[in-house]
């Protein structure tokens, strides 16, 4: 008997205020439409009405599991449109807290894998750790969600030697732990089983619905913007593309664990490579009022940037008019691509394993939403 | 076979009364005697058991579970079930009221109905050679009462709660009939006592002669009393939380009790029938831990576990387990005719 069942936005088991309206025949889910939208804040007309350096904070609530990605995304885009020269000493710090942010961003990920499989100490444990990451953030950059650290031009406040060696020995001990992780993980044959072969996203498909980001990889698509597009110096890390080819969930946990541990040699890499120096330019703008009061508004003209976020690849593109307000913001954002094949992906699967496959694409509604 | 209500034998308290009291008086004043230490062993493991179990779980997370409520948080329990009892009950619209109600009234009434047929120890109130037949068929009732209540709370993920739990009866039953098959051909006997005495009499546990049956019977009774990885009845981020979703307050902790009750009942079963009862190593206490070990090793096997999919659980019993419970009949029932007679 066929039945329709409302899967949210207050269930458990979607992240966020995802809602799928499911046709459902006992177990089996016949037919998911996938209805989103509930935290739409119009963040793109937002920006379109106010100051380039006021829309910072909003910026960081676009993907709020991963401010900074977007901090950075947006500040790049900026600087870009009205072509400031950024110091190398705050280029590479921006890096470092970016693979961190990747990092916590993917930890957070596990976490709520473990509990949508049913065991919440993977959560608890994911949550142990990015919770040391986020203390070192909030010494950084003063905040642990949202930051508002990186200015137009460079850095709000100068990250200082002390505080990265807080990070290493952060990372450290992350490293020390994953093993544990595995165990609860990989090294479980339920979880193995749980996640082989469900949910297969073929080559052809990620293309087709424009997926990207770690959800791209894990179908073989060696699509990554940090190689195929390199911004800050990712040119100058060694790195390589963390791919799978089977694009089932277990692939898409495989490529996400592997940014794990590739991150975490990039933030190695990165941190006796930060040179002395200026951490923002001297003509940047700052939040403090005389400075900003004395900004230098944008001539007409566009910029366009795209990064590699955690969930993909998030772009932002700028027209300027040459007025205080930029004349359009434009928001790309990976998990509103990325759910767009949830309907495909779920119809003829059981509700367990929609749960996983929810929970694989790893979709955040405030940047799905906007 | 001597099928007796009250165990003649081995009760010495009993003996004491009838002394005491005479034969008429002593009866009745048994039983109530008898029915209150068992209401307090299982309210006691209820209250103790649920505490334990939040401390494991969270020192397994890295946490420190209850704290606040009593010294270190032993009062915790009895807090949260005061607060239940404060509750408004809300019944929800379309709801069937008499099968809503009952449902949690008689899903705790059966377990309890199960404890007087255990030994508790050496204390044992029922000698009945159908003894552990009764204790499955009473076990086996749970699910038929969870989809009562699955299906009259008029929610629909109630309902998926409900089929899944009569689903899986189609598994873990039968295994746990087949893993107690091969003791009961080894026994020659389906009393427990009897189970109890045959293991202190050879001096061995039937863990160590009936492994694959121990092993099948463990795994059966997780699924039993509906824990990780077989909690799907209930699965949280998958059915809100399963058959039980629309129940609050009162029912809500009379379901809770009902669960602990049932892993109480499940653990006594394990420890008398595998692990020597209180007939080998050190009597009553060596009985105590046993019980208290096996339900902490529920508990760490909670703590671990991922969430089996139903077709998984069917695959893995219908396909490896009960064909191994099955080889091991077959192998108990030839080991009996070739060297003829009990082991």
């Amino acid at each position: 008997m066929e039945t329709a069942l409302n899967f949210g936005p207050q269930h458990p088991s979607t992240h966020g205020v995802l809602r799928m309206r499911m046709i459902i025949d006992g177990e089996l889910v016949v037919k998911a439409d996938p209805d989103i939208g509930f935290i739409h804040r119009g963040l793109e007309k937002i920006g379109e009405n106010r100051m380039y350096f006021k829309f910072t904070p909003v910026a960081n609530k676009i993907d709020y599991v991963a401010a900074a990605a977007w901090e950075h995304c947006y500040i790049s885009c900026v600087e870009k449109l009205i072509g400031m020269q950024v110091p190398d000493r705050a280029l590479w710090a921006r890096m470092l807290i970016l693979e961190t942010q990747r990092i916590i961003s993917h930890l957070f990920w596990v976490g709520t894998l473990g509990m949508d499989l049913g065991q919440p100490t993977i959560f608890v444990w994911a949550m142990r750790e990015r919770e040391r990451l986020l203390d070192v953030f909030e010494h950084i950059m003063g905040g642990r969600m949202t930051y508002g650290w990186m200015i137009i031009g460079g850095l709000r406040d100068d990250i200082t030697s002390e505080q990265i060696t807080m990070l290493s020995d952060a990372i450290a001990m992350i490293e020390k732990r994953l093993p544990e992780y595995l165990n609860m993980t990989e090294k479980n044959n339920i979880f193995r089983e749980r996640l082989t072969d469900v949910g297969v996203i073929t080559y052809e498909d990620v293309i087709r619905y424009n997926l990207s980001g770690p959800v791209a990889r894990a179908s073989g698509v060696a699509y990554d913007v940090r190689k195929a597009d390199p911004y800050l110096f990712y040119d100058k890390v060694d790195f390589s593309i963390a791919l799978r080819t089977a694009g089932d969930c277990m692939a898409r946990y495989e490529v996400r664990r592997d940014e794990i541990l590739q991150s975490i040699s990039i933030v190695k890499q990165i941190i006796p490579r930060i040179p002395q120096g200026p951490y923002r330019a001297t003509n940047a703008m700052t939040l403090r009022p005389p400075i900003a009061l004395s900004m230098k508004t944008p001539k007409w003209g566009e910029a366009f940037v795209r990064n590699e976020c955690p969930r993909g690849e998030g772009a932002i593109y700028l027209i300027a008019d040459g007025s205080n307000f930029p004349y359009r913001l434009r928001i790309r954002g990976p998990s509103f691509n990325n759910m767009s094949i949830a309907s495909k992906l779920c119809e003829g699967q059981t509700i367990p394993d929609v749960v996983a496959i929810l929970a694989t694409l790893d979709p955040v509604f405030g940047e799905c939403d906007r | 076979m001597n099928d007796s209500f009250l165990s003649s034998g081995p009760n010495a308290l009993f003996s004491v009364l009838e002394e005491l009291l005479g034969q008429a008086m002593a009866r009745p004043l048994f039983l109530i005697l008898s029915a209150t230490f068992l209401f307090s062993v299982c309210g006691l493991y209820a209250m103790f058991g649920g505490l334990l179990e939040r401390k494991i779980i969270a020192r397994a997370h890295s946490r420190y579970g209850p704290m606040y409520t009593g010294p270190g948080g032993s009062l915790q329990t009895l807090a949260d079930a005061l607060k239940f009892l404060q509750k408004e009950m809300i019944f929800p619209k379309g709801s069937d009221g008499l099968l809503y109600r009952l449902s949690p009234l008689l899903l705790v009434v059966t377990p309890f109905l199960a404890v007087p047929l255990l030994p508790i120890g050496s204390f044992a109130l029922v000698n009945s050679s159908y003894s552990l037949l009764l204790v499955l068929a009473l076990l086996s009732l749970g699910p038929i009462l969870i989809l009562w209540g699955a299906w009259s709370s008029n929610s629909k993920y109630s309902t998926l709660g409900g089929l899944r739990a009569a689903a899986m009866t189609m598994s873990y039953e039968v295994l746990l009939v087949v893993s107690l098959a091969s003791i009961i051909l080894t026994v020659g006997s389906a009393n427990i006592l009897d189970i109890v005495a045959y293991q202190s009499a050879h001096g061995m546990w039937m863990a160590a002669l009936q492994p694959f049956a121990f092993v099948l019977f463990l795994i059966a009774l997780i699924a039993s009393v509906e824990r990780n990885p077989f909690d799907l009845v209930e699965a949280e981020s998958e059915l809100v939380s399963g058959w039980k979703t629309e129940y609050g307050g009162v029912y809500f902790s009379i379901t809770l009790l009902a669960e602990y009750i049932k892993l109480l009942v499940g653990c006594i079963l394990c420890a008398s029938i595998f692990l020597g009862g209180s007939g080998t190593v050190l009597g009553d206490i060596g009985f105590l831990l046993k019980v208290a070990l096996l339900t902490i090793l529920m508990f760490y096997v909670r703590a671990t576990a991922i969430r089996l999919r139903l077709d998984q659980i069917f695959s893995v019993v219908w396909k490896k387990l009960i064909p191994l419970g099955l080889v091991n009949i077959i192998v108990t029932a030839l080991i009996f005719s070739l060297f003829g007679g009990r082991l």
